[in-house]
This record gives C-alpha cells, structure tokens and sequence, in this order.
C-alpha cells in the first residue's frame, strides 16, 4: 500500500489528467478502504461514488429486449397490431419527468396517423400512464390520473381505468381525482352510467359531494333515484345530503 | 455475418454501453430504450465493423452519438442545477443499491449535473477503464484534449461537490 | 431552521426521557427503507418520527396497566392479539410492516421511529377517540386517511396524499417532491400548507364553500401582496409551475404560506 504522501502526488496527478489507468486503480484501492486520513476525507466520496457507477448493472434489460428492436425491423408488418406494453418498473418512473409531456403533443397527432410509428409511441406511453393507475404507490396512481387530464381524447381502455378508479380505487384522494377525470368523458353512456352507479356506493362524504357535482353539472336525471337515497339515509352528513337535495332539485327542473 | 453470430459479439459490451447510456441520459428506461436503437443502428453498420478494431469501439460510438442526439432533439436541459435538484427526487436512482449517505448523494449530484461531454469523458475513464487512445477512437478527440477535458471534469465534480457540501453544512 | 431543529431535540430528550421510564418498546428491523412501507391501523394517537437508523421502533410514552388479574394472560382483539406489550399489533410481511390497535388504550400516545425514507400510510376510520395523527422528518411516500382525527405534518418533502373529514390538515414541508403529486384534502376543517419560498409546483385550491388565502406568488393574474382571498377554485402555477399539488377544503378554508 502507498503512503499517504506518495498518494497525494497521486491525486494532484489525477486531477490534472495525468496518471495511467494503472495508477487510477491505485487511488480507487486506496479509497476503498474504510478509514482514510482526515485530510484525504474530501476526495474519498468521488472514487466511491465512481466504484458505484462501476458496479451497474442494466437489469431491467434482458437480453431479448436489448435486440427487440433489431429483431422487429427484420420481420417487418406481421406483428405490427399488438401494442407493446412497456413494462415500468419503480426504477424507471423517472421517465414521466421526461416523456409526459411530449405525449401530451403527441396525443393527438397520434390518434388521426393511426398506428404508425408515431402511434405505437402514443400507445406505449398510454401502456405506461395504465400501468401506472394500478401500481402499488398512491401518488404514482393521482399522477396516472393527473396525467388523463393532458388528454383530449381518451380510447375504450383508457375510459375503463378511469371507471375502474372510480368505482374501486383504495385512496381516496386518487378516487376524488378520477370522478373528475371521468367526468370531462360525460357525453359517454358508460361513463355517466359509472358515476351512478359510484353514488350508490361511495363512503367518502368529500367524494360522495364530487360526484353528485358532477352527475348534476352533466345533467344526468338518471341520478336522481340514488340522490334521494343518500337525502333519506340519515347516516350521511348533513352537507353531504344538502348537496344531494340541491342535486335533484336542480336535475328535476330540466 | 449471422444475426446469431452479431448478438455473440456484441453481448460482452452490453453491460459497458448500458453505463455509458446511463450515465449520459440520468434515466434508466431512456438509457434501455436506446440500446434497443444502437443494436439496430449497430446490425446496419455491420459491413463496417471490420475497419474498426472492434464491436467494442464502434458500438461506443454509436451509442455516444445516439445520446447525445437525444440530449439535443429532446431539448433535454443540457446542464442540470446543482442546487435545484433535490436529494430524493427519484432522479437518482438509477445508482442505488443501497441508501447513500448525504455526502455520496451529493457527489452523485455532481457528477449528474456535469456538461454532456465531460459526463462522457468521466464516463469512458473512470468508469469504464478505457486507455486515452481508445477514447480517442471512440470520440474522435485528440488525446491531449482528453486529458484536459478529464481533468476539467475531475475538477469540475469536486468543485461542485465542495460547492454543496459546504453550503448544505448549517 | 433552528427553531425546528430545538423543538425536535426536545422532543427527542422528552421521549428518550419517556422510554426510560416505561421501557415499553417494540423494534422490527427494516432490511431496504426506501422500498418498505409502514401501515398504521386505526392506532390512536400515534406520532411517527423520522431519523437515522435501520429499524422501526415503536414506543408507548405511557405504561398500561393490566388487571392485576391479567397476570400470564394477554389482551384479546377481535382483530388480534397484543404481540407488543404495549396494546399493539405488530406484523411484518415481505415489505410491509403492518401496526394496530389490538387493545384499548385510555391515554397516552404512540410515538413510531422510522428510517427517514420509509413510505408510511396511516388509516384511522373508527369514531372514537381517534386524536391527532403527527409525522416529522419523513421523506418517503405519505398516505393518510383520517375521520376525526387532525394531521400534522412537519419537514416532509412528499409524496403525501392525505384526507381527513372533521380534523385540520397542517403540513410544513421541507421541500416538495416533483417526482410525484401531493393531495391534501379536508372536508370539515382547515388545510393548512407552508412550502419553502421557491419551490416549484402547479397548484390547484378547491374551498367549495370556504375561502383560500395564500401570500405565495401563485400565478394566475394580477398580483397583489400579502394574503389576499381567492375565489372558490383556483389554478395557478407556483415558480414557474412543477408538479401537482392539490388542495381542497369543502367546507372550510385553504391556507398556502411561505417559509
């Protein structure tokens, strides 16, 4: 092993780009070790933090994926029609940071080109927002449905995630936030269908108030059975039935 | 040359272009998705491969050139601030393994938030042990030019370090 | 800063001082914090702490006195049995370590230490003595439900999705997570955020039926200083705009200050 002199020649060489490799490999062994002199304290983080660096490995990349790409130029047009699903691991969520908002561009371009190139990369960010929406974390669950509202157009599969947040979604933070995504898609059957039914079944007086704003502000009159459910059942907070009395009287006038 | 034939040779470097994409990209699933590209763009060029020393060389190549294409196209921030980005956005953590003390976070920062080109610099020596010629090949840079933009960028990364450090410690 | 970092020091002194005296504790080791979540379950009083160390400890400040007839017996639940000592329930499964109430407890508070990076959701539904749910220092992933119980939260960075109907919201963050939306709702009482002066987000205040009031440069439109009344939904970006932030106070007021 060096001494500490000879390795402080070694660092002043290091940054002035001047050791060999084989010198390199002096200072990281040097570092490594535990403990290392008060005054060389500053410099041991940079070579751990390389030694780090060093050690990654691409796990999420199989070999498989890694020629996915080569070995679907070879056989072009066959398998063209299934949409790839991206897998997200948690590791990777920092890719929304990046892409969300390009997609958001790109949404709409995507949807009248059809499924070219431009189409399958809609596809896979849709792929990843859906994925999203059932993960295990909370937030990443109100991001997926945050990022809905970037779209001005949604598909059937889209439209059933966010009817499947509504109706089973655990947080209800995340369940309030996709009654109101679901909402703007009001001009569809199933959809407005869905939130009746949400107001048959829903605990949360906060959400419970977020739907009946929503079935009234749509007009849909078939809401008005469940809202004198909730105006007759005494268990539910006098707001909550305020709001539902308000509802109907609103919806019968139309 | 075989596809089979292709795939052995390139698979030893997979895990050394996986770091370089890594490194200059800071998200895993970019650095994944371009190595998908490179292997494309690598079974196209494979006419070449014998002018070049090695797979090794060109698919380093093609691999930088890829990502630095990304970085400008998608009007990436070529240099994140230092200060602005948080000890655990998430961004970092495509080097954990393990929890990081504060002070390998911040180094960490720092070497993220250096300038594209002597990200790649750190990238190629440090990391991954190349020889100055070889990054010459790789790059198309003088080696004398090397040098300086390593030592640059060693400097830089301990500037920066000591920058938060010292401003971080109340 | 400071006056954070007393009032925590303090707090410690007070606990430690409180664990000594009772002695009463349960520890799980926690092998990967940033990747093991915390379920809390409808423990009352609980307060959960962050700071630096591997494992999960969890502390009563006061002791419980079982019948002396109690003696070699211990407490039954219909949820399951006291395996703490101390009226808990406390399981460990892969990633999760799940804690609740299995006994009634009269008084006292829980006081739960974890690693700062730990995701943490605390849930508390039942009607009766619920009290005020506190968390300090954590930097992992928040989700909280309450009914009649307040949050308070201080020098957390998010993600923190909380709701509750009758208790406050109070959150002071030390930095606010951009990786990820916070969602802070209340349907009865006050939300009530401090954020650092600069941080970055897209905001969005609901008060239905109450008043916003916020001294933050939120833009949106004219400027004016001080707090200043907003109407009933308000969209505007913080910084220059980041991530989501979301908050909703249905029947009472929203309050968005600066540190």
């Amino acid at each position: 092993m060096k001494s500490d002199k000879e390795i402080e020649l070694l660092i002043d060489k290091y940054y002035n780009g001047e050791t060999s490799l084989e010198e390199e490999t002096q200072l990281h062994n040097f570092f490594l070790r535990e403990v290392v002199p008060d005054h060389l304290k500053t410099y041991q983080d940079q070579f751990r933090q390389i030694g780090m660096m060093r050690d990654v490995l691409p796990e999420g990349l199989s070999d498989d994926k890694l020629f996915g790409k080569l070995e679907e130029s070879l056989q072009p047009v066959e398998e063209e029609k299934e949409a790839k699903v991206i897998v997200m691991k948690h590791t990777s969520r920092e890719i929304w940071f990046y892409r969300v908002a390009a997609a958001v561009a790109l949404v709409l371009v995507g949807y009248f080109a059809g499924k070219d190139s431009v189409g399958t990369e809609v596809d896979s960010l849709k792929q990843m927002m859906l994925t999203e929406m059932t993960g295990s974390s909370a937030s990443g669950r109100l991001k997926a449905v945050n990022y809905s509202f970037e779209m001005e157009v949604v598909d059937e599969e889209t439209l059933e995630a966010l009817q499947k947040v509504v109706l089973e979604e655990s947080n209800m933070n995340v369940r309030m936030k996709g009654v109101e995504a679901l909402a703007r898609f009001g001009n569809n059957e199933s959809v407005r269908k869905t939130l009746i039914t949400a107001l048959g079944t829903e605990k949360e007086p906060a959400v419970k108030i977020v739907l009946i704003e929503a079935l009234v502000s749509l007009k849909e009159v078939g809401a008005i059975e469940n809202l004198q459910k909730i105006v007759e059942d005494d268990d539910n907070l006098r707001e909550v039935r305020d709001e539902a009395h308000l509802g109907m009287f609103k919806l019968r006038e139309l | 040359m075989e596809l089979q034939e292709f795939k052995i040779k390139v698979l030893p470097v997979k895990d050394r272009l996986y770091r370089i994409a890594l490194n200059m990209l800071r998200s895993v699933h970019e650095a994944e998705d371009t190595l998908q590209d490179v292997m494309v763009k690598l079974w196209d060029k494979r006419q070449q491969l014998d002018a070049y020393r090695s797979v090794e060389a060109l698919a380093v190549t093609i691999t930088k050139n890829h990502c630095l294409d990304k970085l400008k196209s998608k009007k990436h921030k070529n240099q994140l601030d230092v200060q602005e980005m948080e000890l655990d956005s998430g961004f970092t953590t495509p080097y954990r393994k393990v929890e990081l003390s504060d002070s390998m976070k911040v180094m960490e920062r720092a070497f993220q938030s250096l300038p594209d080109q002597q990200r790649l610099l750190i990238t190629l020596r440090d990391v991954e042990g190349y020889s100055y010629e070889e990054i010459a090949e790789q790059t198309g840079l003088e080696v004398n030019n090397i040098r300086v933009g390593l030592s640059r960028a060693r400097k830089k990364a301990r500037e920066l370090y000591l920058k938060i450090e010292n401003y971080e410690v109340r | 800063m400071k006056k954070v970092s007393i009032k925590l020091i303090m707090m410690s002194l007070a606990m430690i001082a409180a664990v000594q005296l009772s002695a009463q504790g349960h520890k799980v080791q926690v092998s990967n914090p940033s990747q093991t979540t915390l379920i809390i379950k409808e423990v009352n009083r609980v307060s959960v702490e962050a700071y630096d160390g591997s494992e999960i400890q969890i502390d009563a400040d006061s002791k419980r006195d079982n019948p002396e007839r109690a003696e070699g017996l211990t407490a039954l639940s219909a949820r399951g049995k006291d395996n703490t000592g101390i009226g808990l329930n406390v399981q460990q499964e892969g990633n999760e370590v799940v804690v609740f109430q299995a006994a009634r407890r009269g008084q006292g508070k829980y006081t739960i230490k974890v690693p700062r990076s730990v995701n943490v959701q605390i849930e508390h539904t039942g009607n009766w003595e619920g009290g005020k749910i506190e968390v300090y220092g954590l930097a992992g992933e928040l989700e909280i439900s309450g009914r009649y119980n307040s949050v308070y939260m201080e020098d957390i960075s998010g993600p923190a999705l909380v709701n509750t109907v009758y208790g406050k919201v109070e959150a002071i963050f030390s930095q606010l997570n951009q990786e990820s939306p916070t969602s802070l709702v209340s349907v009865y009482s006050i939300v009530d955020v401090t954020l650092p002066a600069g941080t970055k987000a897209d905001v969005t205040i609901k008060t239905p039926y109450g008043e916003a009031f916020s001294d933050m440069n939120i833009a949106f439109g004219g400027d004016e200083d001080g707090m200043r009344k907003v109407s009933s939904t308000i969209k505007g970006k913080l910084n220059g705009g980041g991530v989501d932030l979301d908050l909703k106070a249905s029947y009472s007021n929203v309050y968005l200050r600066k540190k």
